[in-house]
């Protein structure tokens, strides 16, 4: 329903070829608009989405199978029918052509037929821009913040249980792997490594340029304590970055490969939901994370 | 496939992302690169080796990586991919996808508004490895999906609400009328008939116009369809599979709600997370992922 109430399938907004969409989104608001007009219409959808046309398997004979399935095909048919009909009509109230010069690319009845079996999955995806991400703005603080609230806890969380060890005298170890390698504080030593490199003429990086960098993203931009920000960021995660200084070792380079290549399938071919937006992965102890920054 | 995907920087991470395109065989690559292979590039990545050792890189990556696929055609254009986005920005809206990798931030920045501009709206994947960091960015300023193909969900048949060839169609007293068929007949009645017939007995003796909604409506509705089957319980399959799907007939499960049932479900996707695994599992971990995409995507890339 996002999708149909949605401003761009508002036949108001559809046009030739707006500048603003690529080709493939064009034709998926047209067929959009002809599903929002079938779904209010009292004598088409009356609200409800067009029939998909498909029946799970069922115990019965086959008759009784073939001819409860003709009937869902039939309702199908005629719903794209209605579906297209009202494209098709609003293409001509708008002097646009179906084919050749001027048309739609892409956009014909086996494309709304698709559409219409597919109505109840729609989906339109609009992601946090990269400047907005770089520049810090309201999205991007406001979701890093509350990961390190998150973090926070888990910190005094996992502080708390080594204290109840400790005086059961049991062993304790000195740091906790999970909070110390959480990908979000590679995430944030990741920017701070690129700010350096931005700022030193060499390109090289330095341990302790890194570690005052990210101590400023956390604190001055973030908006956590001196304190908070010292313990969760260390000189570790600062040296760690500068030991390999931006070196591709092959597992992790593998690993990162595998899943850009599936997401870019997924971009490509329009079909699942793709990653929204940031996946972080930490070949140390082999945790990864996502996040919508 | 008829994809054209751009790919800058032909580093370690890069070049194995191509790989994994090239394989199930994306239709066009072209590679941005200045670089020249070094000794690093030979200890890290896997698509050039020590003999490459001052060559150009990108075209070193290509020429390998153009052997496994045929069907795939490339180009190679040597020129630093920060220049480029100054200076040819134009030149990026040719493809349908552009692969940033071993970037920084505000280089990809540079791209990612060249990219939105260019009115094509050209999809950016971000990849990094840094050290044993790894980092993936996705953007892309609108993605419509048509396909989404969740992993399970609820079957729309209009139980609730027929349309009036369903419904005459289970109203015909020749083919439909329960009482009247034969044993072999009526265990044979699709469950989706034995639902709609079950709502009308079930607004008969309810004396109400609309499907059940209270839990203990849903119950008595789920009993009425048990006592509906003849023999004892289970003797008829069709009566069973008609139980376990009573919720289908029950308010809300009307076309349009379910969409927004699909949609809440979607969003709680948005944060998901790898399981926490141990260095010696990684491996089979990774082979097992690549495996699974490489049989999901590999018959549908190809034409057909």
């Amino acid at each position: 329903m996002e999708v149909l109430s949605d401003p761009a399938a508002s036949p108001d907004n559809l046009s030739a070829s707006s500048p603003s969409s690529s080709p493939s989104s064009d034709r998926f608001w047209w067929a959009a608009a002809g599903i929002s007009h079938f779904v209010q219409d009292p004598s088409l959808g009356n609200g409800v989405l067009p029939l998909s046309g498909e029946i799970p398997d069922m115990t019965a004979t086959t008759d009784r199978y073939v001819s409860l399935l003709r009937l869902y095909r039939a309702k199908h048919a005629k719903d794209v029918a209605a579906v297209w009909g009202y494209v098709r009509a609003l293409l001509e109230a708008k002097g646009i052509p179906l084919h050749g010069a001027g048309s739609i690319p892409g956009l014909d009845e086996d494309f709304v037929r698709e559409t219409c079996k597919n109505a109840r999955f729609l989906r339109v995806f609009r992601q946090h821009a990269i400047t907005g991400e770089a520049e810090l703005d309201e999205t991007t603080v406001e979701a890093l913040r509350e990961g390190f609230e998150g973090l926070v806890a888990l910190q005094e969380e996992k502080k708390a249980e080594a204290e109840d060890k400790e005086r059961a005298g049991e062993e304790v170890s000195p740091c906790c792997s999970e909070v110390e390698n959480n990908p979000l504080l590679w995430y944030c030593a990741l920017r701070a490594a690129d700010a350096c490199q931005a700022s030193s003429s060499s390109g090289s990086l330095d341990a302790a340029a890194v570690l005052e960098a990210a101590h400023s993203l956390l604190t001055a931009k973030l908006g956590l304590s001196a304190d908070t920000a010292t313990t969760l960021f260390t000189e570790k995660h600062a040296a760690e970055l500068c030991r390999y200084c931006g070196l591709e070792p092959l597992p992790i380079a593998a690993l990162i490969a595998s899943v850009a290549a599936q997401e870019a399938v997924k971009l490509i071919t329009h079909q699942y939901s793709p990653l929204d937006n940031s996946y972080v992965y930490c070949g140390i102890n082999g945790v990864g994370a996502s996040f919508r920054l | 496939m008829n994809a054209k995907i751009c790919l800058l920087h032909a580093s370690a991470t890069g070049a194995e992302t191509l790989k994994n395109l090239v394989l199930p065989g994306v239709g066009d690559i072209t590679i941005v690169d200045d670089a020249l292979v070094t000794e690093r590039d030979v200890s890290s990545n896997f698509f050039v080796t020590a003999g490459d050792v001052g060559k150009p890189r990108g075209q070193t990556v290509l020429d390998l990586l153009l052997e496994m696929n045929e069907d795939v055609k490339g180009s190679f254009v040597q020129a630093s991919p920060s220049d480029l986005i100054a200076s040819q920005p134009d030149f990026f809206s040719q493809f349908t996808l552009v692969i940033a990798s071993q970037m920084p931030l505000e280089q990809v920045k540079a791209l990612s508004v060249v990219l939105e501009k260019n009115g094509r709206r050209t999809p950016l994947l971000w990849v990094r490895t840094f050290g044993l960091i790894g980092y993936l960015r996705v953007f892309t300023a609108e993605h419509t999906i048509v396909e989404l193909k969740p992993q399970s969900s609820v079957e729309d048949l209009r139980i609730v609400n027929p349309w009036p060839e369903l419904r005459a169609y289970c109203d015909d007293g020749a083919v439909n009328d329960l009482p009247s068929l034969d044993g072999m007949e009526h265990k044979h009645v699709p469950w989706v008939v034995l639902l709609i017939k079950a709502l009308d007995a079930f607004k008969d003796k309810h004396n109400s116009s609309s499907p059940p909604s209270t839990f203990s409506e849903k119950k008595a509705f789920k009993e009425l369809v048990n006592c509906m089957a003849r023999g004892s319980p289970g003797d008829e399959e069709n009566f069973e599979e008609a139980a376990n799907k009573a919720a289908l007939a029950s308010r809300g499960m009307t076309g349009v709600s379910s969409t927004t049932a699909a949609v809440a479900v979607l969003s709680s996707y948005c944060f998901w997370r790898l399981p926490s695994i141990s260095l010696h599992r990684f491996l089979s971990f990774f082979l097992a992922l690549w495996v699974l995409f490489f049989f999901c995507f590999c018959r549908r890339l190809r034409p057909r």
